[in-house]
C-alpha cells in the first residue's frame, strides 16, 4: 500500500476522459434522487407557502459552492484526495479523505434503502430489502466496474429516459389552488433556515465533482456546463415545489410520506389508470445513476488514498452497498439515516467548501 | 463473471412474480357502499364487481358484508369471494346519508392508505341505502360497472355538479378553513338521480343543498365553462347556457370584516318564452333579472352556510391568502356573524340560433 500516492494530482489518460458538457448529465443525475418525492413535505413544515422561496435561494447558494469548487479544483489541479494532501499533509489527509470515502458510499445507501422503503409501501408489501438491493448493487457493479466513462454514458441515458417525468406536473397544478402559495414572505427567519437546512439534502450531489474532476477534458468550460446542470435541478425541485403545494392543502400534505407519489394518482391517461407505478419503475433509473456515481466516486476515492485497484475496491464497496441497507428495517430508521446525512451534507457544503476556499485562496496554486 | 451476474439478475427478475393480480384470479372491485348496520358500531359494506362469464361477456355482480370497521368488512367480503378483493379498479365510493352524519373518516381512512386506491375517484352519499342503490338493475344501465362514476362524472363536465372527487375531499378535510362537500344521489325510477350535494362539517354531513341551487353553488365554488341555469319571473320563464364564469374575492375592511364574492358569469340564452329577445335592451333587462335572482341565491346560500357554520365555498382559505398572520381559529369563531356579499355580473353574449 502506497499512501503517498494522493500526494501527486491524479494522471487521467486522454482517452478515459469525457467531454466537457456531459459534465450536466453527471451533476442533474447526482444531485436529483428519492429526495424529490419527499422533499416538499419536509420544508413546507417549516414555510408552507413560501416553501419554493427555499428551494430557490437553495439552488442559488449550490451556485456559489459550485463556483468555489471550481475555482479550488482549478487552482490546485487534480482531485479532493489531492488537495487534502496539500493542504494537510500526509497523515491528517488520511482520515478526511477516508471520512469523504465513507460518507460517498452513505450517500449510495441512503438513496438504495429510501427507494426499496417506497417499493415496498407501494408496490410488493412482502418484498424482502436484499432482494431489490442485489438487483440494484449488481447492476451498478457492472455500470462501475466499465469505468467512468461508462458512468457518464448512463447518466445520460438516466437523463433521457426520465426527464419526461417532469411534465406530469401538469396534472396536480390543473387542479391545484393557486391561493395556496399566498401570501408570500410570511414567516420568521429563524423558520426560513431550518427549512434551508432540510432542503440542502435534496441539493447534495455536486461534492462528487471532487473526484471526477480530472476526468473532465477541459474543466474550465465544464464549469459552465455544471452550473447549468444545477440551475435545471432547481428548477425541477421548483416546479415539484409549486405543483405539491398548490395540490394539496397544507395539513394534508404533512400527513404524506411521498408526495409526488401521491400527486402522481391524479394522473390518469385513457391508455393507463394509475400512473404512480409506472412513476416508481422508473425512478428505479433514477436510483441506478445515484448509486453508481457514489460507488464509482468512493471506489476511485480509496484507489487513490491507499493506492488499491479501483476494479477491486470496487468488491467490498458493492458488498457494503449490498448489505447494509438490510439493516435498516423501519420506516423510522430510514428517516433518521436520511437526517444524519442531511445534516453532514448541510456542513460539508455550507462549512468545510468554504473552509478548503479560503485555505486556498492563501496557498500557492499548482505551476501548470 | 459477467455471464454469471447477468444470469442472476435474470433469475431475480422470474422471482418477483405477481401473479396474484392477473385479471381473471382477482375480484375487481368497481363500487363500494358503506350502510348502517341494525347492530351496534356495526358498518354493512356492498360491492360491486364483476364476473367473467367468457372472454368477452361479464356480468357485475354483488355482495354484501358487515363489520365493525372498514378493513372488517373488507376481510368479510373476501370471506365470500373466490377471488381475493382488489381496490385497483375501485371508481366509486358511496355511503348512505346515516351513516355520513356519523362521519365517514374512519372508513375513508383505509381507503387513504392502499396505495392500490386512486384520488381521481368519486365519493357520493346516497339517500337510501347504498345497498339499495348499487343493487339496482345492474345489468343494463351499469353493464361495465361504471355507471355511477360516469354518471358523477359527466354531469360535473356538462352539467351544474361542481368539480368533486376523493382528492377534493380530502383537500378539504385537512384544510384549516374549509369543509368538504360531496354528490348527493337518491334512487328515482330504477336509476339513480343527482338530488344535490351533501354538505359535511370536518367528515360529519350537516345538510344537504337541492339541485335548484347547484349552479349557483358551482359558480361560487369555483371557475366554469359549462351548465346551465333556470330562471324565470312572473312575465317569462328562460335558460341561461353559461359559457364562462370566473369568481374573484374582495376583501374589505382588514382584518377580514368584509368579503365580497365577485362573480362574472358569460352564457347565452337557449331558452326563453317571450320572442323578442333580440333587441338590446331586453337582453339587458334579462340580464339585470339573472343577476338579480343569481344575487338573492348566493346570498341565500352564504346565509345557510354561515347558519351551518361550514364554509364549502373555502373563503376562508381566500382570506387566508391575503392576510399576513391569519388567525384561522379567530376566522372560524367568528364566520357565522361575517358580512359576506355575492355579486354577480351577467352578460349574454348570444340568444340562441333565433331572434
Amino acid at each position: 500500500m502506497n499512501l503517498n500516492k494522493s500526494k501527486s494530482p491524479p494522471f487521467v489518460h486522454k482517452n478515459a476522459r469525457i467531454a466537457h458538457k456531459l459534465v450536466y448529465f453527471l451533476i442533474v443525475g447526482s444531485q436529483i434522487g428519492v429526495g424529490v418525492l419527499g422533499f416538499v413535505r419536509y420544508i413546507a413544515k417549516y414555510v408552507r407557502q413560501d416553501s419554493w422561496i427555499i428551494v430557490i435561494l437553495g439552488g442559488l447558494s449550490i451556485h456559489i459552492i459550485l463556483w468555489m469548487m471550481f475555482k479550488i479544483l482549478n487552482k490546485h489541479g487534480g482531485d479532493l484526495f489531492n488537495i487534502h494532501h496539500q493542504f494537510f499533509g500526509k497523515w491528517l489527509s488520511l482520515p478526511l479523505s477516508s471520512l469523504f470515502i465513507f460518507y460517498y458510499l452513505v450517500t449510495g445507501i441512503v438513496i438504495l434503502r429510501t427507494y426499496i422503503e417506497a417499493v415496498q409501501n407501494w408496490m410488493f408489501p412482502g418484498i424482502p430489502i436484499w432482494t431489490l438491493s442485489f438487483f440494484f448493487v449488481a447492476l451498478t457493479y457492472y455500470i462501475v466496474g466499465k469505468g467512468f466513462r461508462v458512468v457518464t454514458g448512463i447518466a445520460y441515458f438516466c437523463f433521457v429516459l426520465t426527464i419526461w417525468m417532469t411534465f406530469t406536473h401538469y396534472f396536480p397544478i390543473r387542479y391545484g389552488h393557486f391561493i395556496n402559495l399566498l401570501p408570500v414572505l410570511d414567516f420568521g427567519l429563524k423558520d426560513y433556515f431550518q427549512a434551508f437546512k432540510v432542503m440542502v439534502l435534496s441539493f447534495l450531489g455536486i461534492e462528487y465533482l471532487f473526484a471526477y474532476y480530472p476526468y473532465l477534458e477541459n474543466p474550465k468550460k465544464a464549469q459552465k456546463w455544471a452550473h447549468i446542470g444545477a440551475a435545471t435541478t432547481t428548477g425541477i425541485y421548483m416546479l415539484t415545489t409549486l405543483s405539491t403545494l398548490m395540490y394539496f392543502s397544507p395539513k394534508q400534505l404533512q400527513g404524506l410520506t411521498w408526495p409526488t407519489l401521491q400527486e402522481w394518482k391524479i394522473v390518469t391517461l385513457p391508455i393507463l389508470e394509475r400512473f404512480e407505478y409506472v412513476g416508481i419503475a422508473f425512478f428505479a433509473i433514477v436510483v441506478l445513476i445515484n448509486l453508481a456515481i457514489a460507488l464509482w466516486t468512493s471506489s476511485r476515492g480509496i484507489n487513490r488514498i491507499f493506492d488499491i485497484k479501483q476494479r477491486i475496491a470496487i468488491i467490498p464497496l458493492s458488498i457494503l452497498l449490498f448489505a447494509t441497507p438490510v439493516f435498516f428495517t423501519t420506516r423510522f430508521k430510514v428517516d433518521e439515516l436520511n437526517n444524519i446525512i442531511g445534516k453532514f451534507g448541510f456542513y460539508l457544503l455550507y462549512a468545510y467548501i468554504p473552509l478548503l476556499f479560503i485555505i486556498s485562496l492563501l496557498k500557492k496554486g499548482e505551476k501548470t | 463473471m459477467k455471464k454469471f451476474l447477468s444470469l442472476l439478475v435474470c433469475l431475480l427478475l422470474t422471482a418477483c412474480n405477481t401473479e396474484k393480480e392477473v385479471l381473471d384470479d382477482i375480484t375487481m372491485v368497481r363500487s363500494f357502499g358503506f350502510d348502517k348496520y341494525p347492530k351496534k358500531n356495526h358498518i354493512n359494506g356492498t360491492i360491486i364487481y364483476p364476473i367473467y362469464i367468457d372472454e368477452q361477456t361479464f356480468k357485475m355482480r354483488d355482495l354484501s358484508a358487515a363489520g365493525e370497521t372498514a378493513k372488517e368488512v373488507r376481510a368479510e367480503l373476501n370471506e365470500m369471494v373466490s377471488k381475493p378483493l382488489f381496490v385497483g379498479k375501485l371508481n366509486t365510493v358511496l355511503f348512505s346519508q346515516e351513516i355520513a352524519k356519523e362521519g365517514i373518516m374512519e372508513t375513508l381512512d383505509m381507503l387513504q392508505r392502499d396505495p392500490g386506491v386512486g384520488r381521481a375517484i368519486y365519493l357520493a352519499i346516497t339517500k337510501e341505502s347504498t345497498k339499495e342503490i348499487l343493487t339496482i338493475d345492474n345489468n343494463l344501465a351499469n353493464h361495465d360497472g361504471n355507471f355511477y362514476s360516469s354518471l358523477i362524472k359527466q354531469n360535473e363536465n356538462y352539467s351544474n355538479l361542481p368539480h368533486l372527487n376523493f382528492h377534493t375531499f380530502l383537500y378539504a378535510y385537512f384544510s384549516d378553513c374549509m369543509d368538504p362537500i360531496l354528490p348527493y344521489l337518491s334512487h328515482r325510477n330504477n336509476s339513480v338521480k343527482i338530488k344535490g350535494l351533501a354538505l359535511f362539517k370536518k367528515d360529519k354531513m350537516v345538510g344537504t343543498l337541492g339541485e335548484e341551487d347547484l349552479l349557483a353553488f358551482k359558480t361560487l365554488y369555483q371557475n366554469l365553462n359549462e351548465g346551465s341555469y333556470q330562471f324565470s319571473s312572473q312575465k317569462y320563464k328562460g335558460n341561461l347556457e353559461i359559457l364562462k364564469s370566473r369568481i374573484h374575492y374582495t376583501i374589505l375592511a382588514k382584518p377580514h370584516h368584509r368579503v365580497i364574492l365577485n362573480v362574472n358569469v358569460k352564457g347565452r340564452l337557449t331558452e326563453y318564452t317571450k320572442v323578442n329577445a333580440g333587441k338590446p335592451n331586453v337582453i339587458k333587462g334579462i340580464e339585470r333579472n339573472i343577476e338579480k335572482e343569481l344575487n338573492r341565491e348566493g346570498y341565500k346560500l352564504i346565509g345557510k352556510f354561515q347558519k351551518l357554520n361550514i364554509d364549502p365555498i373555502g373563503i376562508g382559505e381566500h382570506v387566508r391568502s391575503r392576510t399576513r398572520a391569519f388567525d384561522h381559529k379567530g376566522w372560524n369563531k367568528n364566520y357565522s356573524g361575517l358580512d359576506i356579499k355575492v355579486k354577480y355580473q351577467v352578460k349574454i353574449t348570444e340568444s340562441g340560433i333565433s331572434q
